[in-house]
């Protein structure tokens, strides 16, 4: 686009222009030779649209422009409310991000941090190590004799007899853990003392029958 | 020329050298792994610390802090390291918070089978004293001290030490002795084949006993003592104390009171003694102590010195 070089000596040679005002009764004898053109005289013919014949229009034109109005102001409606619906889902997507955003900083603040696990490695100077200890050795005629126990069912006996399967249990289980955790001296004393206890019962019981 | 006197030190070390060096040949070296697993839960109030150990020792101790920290340390000892590593594998541990509830556990990997390795395991908790602790232990020991709201335990073969524990405790075990020791409040006791010492105890107890030692040495503030035994031994202390009433009685066993106490025999035969001592105060805590087929003794100060308490 050209740009004005003189731009104010043009402004000025306009301000310089003489200025005219048109006669007071210039605008309605304009005004009064527009209204006489639209007038038909006498004089002139009428217009060609004037002798044209008029036709009413068929009932199903004005139902179907109606239900067209219809149609489209319930379209239109429908596009409020939709727009209306979308920007209330805009809002609960916003409210439902942040929750989530509010919930996720929450459990990142109060979480419990995962556990530090180190390993350590050392030596350890032992008397001896993994014998080779045979538990059941005895087990034979401990056996024997609660069979036989079970197959007298003896009144008199029977109370010792829950004891000796109580303690043989106790045993089972010790061996169990033995297995389980390795010949730990502790385990090995606690098997001591159940096996001593199940002699003693075993002793009692041998006395009696 | 040695003198005997110098040949007789010299010959002293020499054999010492020799016994010592002996010694050092049969010892075996072993690897032992420890992984030490740490974590810290901040407290809130509600909380409880459920513990269940296998084959582990656990201390329960309190601090003021607002936290219940936790370390745990699992080891395997064997001459290989390899084999010490991969047995230290097969234990698994948890340490986490559901709710209120903290839960702390160590158990071999079902399928491991038997372990080459000694493996052991030691849980140190450190916890507010109105924190409450529920232990459950499967061999191996447990010491608590210093709670002062609620503690469970249900150990087997496990040796219980309780210091200084007061409020609601509920104990249960077999084949696990029980150590307690300025005890305080509402005290339930269930132990088979577990030998029980509880010493400058308060508060009130009831406990049942079957095939155990118990010895019991309370203080002034005991409130009542309901103890039935079966083929236990009893040993109550309480000589000290003149405001105790006492209702004893044995079943096939013996009953022995110390000569100073004026007793009220109520039954004595050969099957059955029942024995009545009326406190010399107003008020009094009373004491009922049943055994069958075990002893009864209610000791004198003499026993009390012999025992060293």
């Amino acid at each position: 686009m050209q740009t004005e070089k003189n731009q104010e000596s043009l402004r000025k040679a306009i301000e310089q222009l003489p200025d005219y005002q048109p006669k007071p009764l210039l605008w309605e004898q304009i005004s009064a030779s527009l209204d006489e053109a639209a007038t038909s005289t006498a004089a002139d013919p009428p217009l060609p649209l004037e002798q044209l014949p008029q036709y009413p229009a068929p009932s199903e034109v004005w139902n179907k422009l109606s239900r067209s109005l219809e149609e489209d102001s319930r379209l239109r409606r429908r596009t409020a409310q939709r727009m209306r619906l979308s920007q209330g889902a805009t809002w609960a997507v916003g409210i439902a991000a942040s929750a989530l955003v509010i919930v996720c900083a929450a459990i990142w603040i109060m979480r419990e941090p995962a556990p530090k696990v180190s390993l350590a490695y050392s030596q350890e100077k032992v008397g001896s190590f993994g014998l080779d200890v045979d538990w059941n050795e005895e087990e034979g005629s401990f056996e024997k004799l609660e069979t036989e126990l079970a197959t007298s069912n003896r009144p008199e006996l029977n109370s010792l007899r829950q004891e000796l399967e109580e303690l043989s249990a106790a045993k089972a289980e010790v061996v169990g853990m033995l297995a389980s955790y390795g010949q730990d001296p502790q385990l090995i004393n606690q098997l001591g003392d159940i096996e001593r206890e199940r002699s003693t019962i075993y002793r009692q019981i041998i006395e009696q029958i | 020329m040695i003198r005997p006197r110098a040949s007789f030190l010299l010959l002293t070390t020499l054999l010492l050298a020799l016994a010592t060096n002996g010694r050092a040949q049969n010892q075996v070296v072993v690897q032992v792994v420890t992984k030490t697993i740490e974590k810290t839960f901040a407290y809130q109030d509600g909380y409880e610390v459920n513990v269940e150990g296998e084959k582990a020792e656990i201390f329960v101790e309190t601090s003021p802090r607002r936290e219940v920290k936790v370390r745990m340390e699992l080891s395997a000892k064997h001459p290989s390291l390899g084999t010490a590593e991969a047995d230290l594998q097969t234990i698994q541990f948890v340490a986490e918070r559901l709710k209120n509830k903290i839960y702390l556990r160590n158990y071999r990997y079902g399928e491991a089978g038997p372990a080459q390795s000694v493996l052991s395991v030691k849980y140190y908790i450190t916890l507010p004293e109105s924190c409450p602790v529920y232990v459950k232990n499967y061999f191996g020991a447990a010491s608590i001290s210093n709670l002062s709201n609620r503690l469970r335990i249900f150990g087997e073969y496990s040796q219980i030490d309780i210091d200084n524990v007061k409020g609601l405790i509920d104990i249960r075990t077999r084949f696990g002795d029980i150590v307690g020791e300025k005890m305080d409040g509402t005290v339930t006791i269930n132990a088979r084949r577990s030998d029980i010492t509880l010493l400058d105890i308060a508060g009130s107890y009831n406990i049942n006993a079957q095939y155990g030692t118990l010895k019991l040495a309370p203080t002034a503030g005991l409130l009542d003592m309901n103890i039935h035994a079966e083929k236990s031994e009893v040993h109550f202390y309480g000589d000290r104390l003149p405001n105790l009433a006492y209702t004893l009685s044995t079943t096939h066993g013996r009953l022995r009171t110390p000569p100073s106490l004026r007793t009220v025999v109520l039954e004595n035969t050969p099957e059955v003694q029942r024995v009545q001592v009326r406190p010399n105060r107003e008020y009094s805590a009373s004491v009922t102590i049943s055994v069958a087929f075990g002893d009864l003794y209610l000791e004198d100060a003499r026993a009390r010195i012999r025992e060293g308490f």
